[in-house]
């Protein structure tokens, strides 16, 4: 039971690693606004 | 102190200096199949390739990379989750030791998949042969590959042009493990072996005290786990009193030999560095960095442990002298004294490895202080395999940054122009570290759970608190010792600590290494800053002290400070 609860634990932080991945990826790919001129 | 311990300092900078350009180069080489090794190999390495699907030539781009590492520490964390739960039913269990408890097998299975090698247990108490073997010691060389594998990834990111692709993960760890860290293994294992470090699958011999009484002698395949220990910047021991067991480190002069291991990779991958970037100096500029912070911690370590404590009483005599080292002997070895066990600390600390000789809990406060520092701050002072330059080339981009800023010109780093996305994602590696190393500890101080744990009281309790975590965040995973740290809420808080510190850094390092791969060079300007000479390394040295500072002042005066004004007034804990 304990062994399930574990690799339950283990599942989970691997897909916030996962998410992680997609998260950076897309921080990423927003487009860079700084130089635009202020209105 | 004593000319005999400056000696030993100035042997090991010499010897740390002397590798760093040949076995860069080396390194290099056999990334490309270049070298010698690497070319009789071939075969071998392809068949690999076979047996696992794997097309060597296909490039991956950076989020590809990272789902592949991801997949296969999952793998390796399942892997030896499995061994240390069925041990009791596997072969070469000469002890029959029982089954690890689950919280504390899934510790020790991330611990090593991450290159942390914290340990909750007693090796020669705990696992069996198998699972030291074919568990702890095989994790310890893939864990470093893949280390290795994302700085090299990093460091192509600085170095191709209008690319897309940053390398091939199974053929990066691939190459690093069969012609990097496995060659020197076993030269390393054969001297070792040579020093009268065993290497056997027998069970433990029995021998007879003075007293009249049994007393068993754990043995195993030491020598073999032990090189790759220090070289992976692992440090997780076969036995529990690691480097200071004299079966894992029976003479000064494999204590020397040691601390080179653990330095070994850290130091070369600079020259590699520069090599790859087209222009050592490059590499020789981030080495002068980590030299010159080691050296001033290494030698704060060392005067502190020297000068030995006021609250001893007087009639102990702290003087070094023809039949002691002096000083601060609680917690050190006889054989090894002030200045080797204060090396090996700060070496220790600083590289990732968390092997030690010495015990750290019994160090004056401010060595304590720096040993925690050089983790703090992301051990970027040589650090582990890969882990410490990709770690001191984030510090580089954000250096850079700084200076953008100061002078007003957009920040460039190696002809690469520093942009919104690299600082982001630098910032986030450097900043998820810190969240644990100060969350955790701050979360254990105020239950009882985390309470239960300390053996000492008040800003030395806080201490061993806060070295557990800084050790699993920073994947050190040496033991300020004092901590009852094999119970289910440290055993799963490490464990978060760990898994965050590893792949929660890594993972930002490796989209870096992506946005960098597709820029185009810029043109040497005259007003660019030049990242090859001492302002640089001053600016760089600057940025890793104020950033770690800042971080973690707060909770440095709460422990080390505070122990060390209050043992001041005779005060202790």
């Amino acid at each position: 039971m304990l062994d399930f609860l574990m690799l339950a634990l283990l599942a989970a932080a691997f897909l916030a690693a996962l998410g992680y991945v997609w998260a950076c990826e897309h921080l990423v790919k927003r487009p860079n606004h700084s130089h635009e001129p202020h209105s | 102190m004593t000319w005999q311990g400056w000696t030993q300092f100035a042997i090991f900078a010499l010897l740390s200096t002397a590798v760093v350009k040949p076995l860069g180069g080396y390194i290099e080489r056999s990334l490309d199949r270049r070298s010698s090794l690497a070319r009789l190999g071939a075969p071998v390495e392809n068949l690999f390739y076979r047996l696992a699907g794997v097309e060597p030539e296909q490039e991956q781009g950076w989020v590809e990379y990272a789902v592949a590492l991801l997949c296969f520490h999952l793998a390796g964390i399942v892997a030896l989750y499995a061994l240390q739960r069925l041990q009791a039913a596997l072969p070469l269990n000469p002890q029959h030791f029982d089954a690890v408890t689950p919280d504390l097998a899934l510790n020790t299975a991330v611990s090593f998949a991450t290159n942390t090698s914290w340990q909750s247990y007693a090796g020669e108490t705990t696992l069996g042969y198998l699972t030291q073997m074919a568990g702890i010691t095989v994790q310890s060389f893939l864990s470093a590959a893949s280390g290795i594998a994302v700085a090299i990834a990093l460091v192509r990111g600085f170095a191709r042009r209008s690319a897309s692709t940053i390398g091939n993960f199974w053929v990066d760890v691939t190459r690093i493990t069969l012609y990097v860290l496995l060659p020197i293994c076993v030269v390393a294992a054969l001297f070792l072996v040579w020093q009268g470090v065993p290497q056997t699958l027998h069970s433990y011999v029995t021998a007879t005290t003075l007293e009249g009484q049994p007393q068993p002698i754990a043995l195993g395949p030491v020598a073999s786990q032990e090189v790759i220990k220090l070289l992976s910047g692992d440090g997780g021991g076969f036995f529990n009193a690691n480097s200071a067991h004299p079966f894992e480190n029976p003479t000064p002069f494999t204590g020397v030999v040691e601390m080179l291991l653990i330095f070994l990779i850290g130091v070369a991958l600079t020259s590699t560095f520069g090599r790859m970037v087209g222009d050592r100096r490059q590499g020789w500029a981030l080495y002068a960095a980590m030299a010159a912070m080691f050296l001033v911690g290494a030698i704060v370590v060392y005067r502190a442990e020297a000068v030995g404590s006021s609250a001893y009483p007087s009639s102990i005599d702290q003087s070094a002298g023809p039949t002691q080292s002096g000083g601060n002997m609680e917690g050190k070895e006889v054989r090894f004294g002030v200045a080797q066990s204060a090396l090996f600390a700060t070496v220790s600390t600083a590289s990732s490895d968390g092997a030690v000789n010495s015990m750290h809990d019994s160090y004056m406060p401010l060595s304590g202080l720096v040993l925690m520092a050089n983790m703090m701050v992301d051990e970027v002072i040589v650090g582990g395999p890969g882990s410490g330059l990709f770690g001191i080339l984030l510090f580089a981009i954000v250096a850079v940054f700084i200076a953008g800023l100061m002078i007003g010109r957009t920040p460039e780093y190696l002809g690469n122009k520093i942009e919104a996305s690299e600082v982001k994602m630098a910032m986030l590696a450097l900043l998820i570290v810190p969240a644990f190393i100060l969350g955790l500890p701050a979360v254990a101080a105020v239950l009882p759970v985390g309470l239960a744990g300390l053996n000492n009281a008040g800003p030395h309790g806080f201490s061993e608190m806060l070295y557990a975590y800084t050790s699993g965040a920073a994947t050190n995973g040496s033991a300020f010792a004092g901590l009852h740290a094999n119970t289910p809420f440290y055993n799963l808080t490490l464990a978060v600590a760990m898994f965050a510190g590893r792949f929660l850094v890594i993972v930002p390092v490796l989209c870096i290494a992506g946005t960098l791969v597709t820029k185009g060079r810029l043109q040497p300007a005259a007003g660019a800053m030049p990242t090859h000479g001492p302002l640089f390394v001053a600016l760089l040295i600057g940025t890793i002290v104020i950033v770690g500072g800042l971080t973690f002042f707060p909770a440095i005066a709460l422990g080390p400070f505070a122990e060390h004004f209050a043992a001041l007034t005779g005060a202790t804990y």
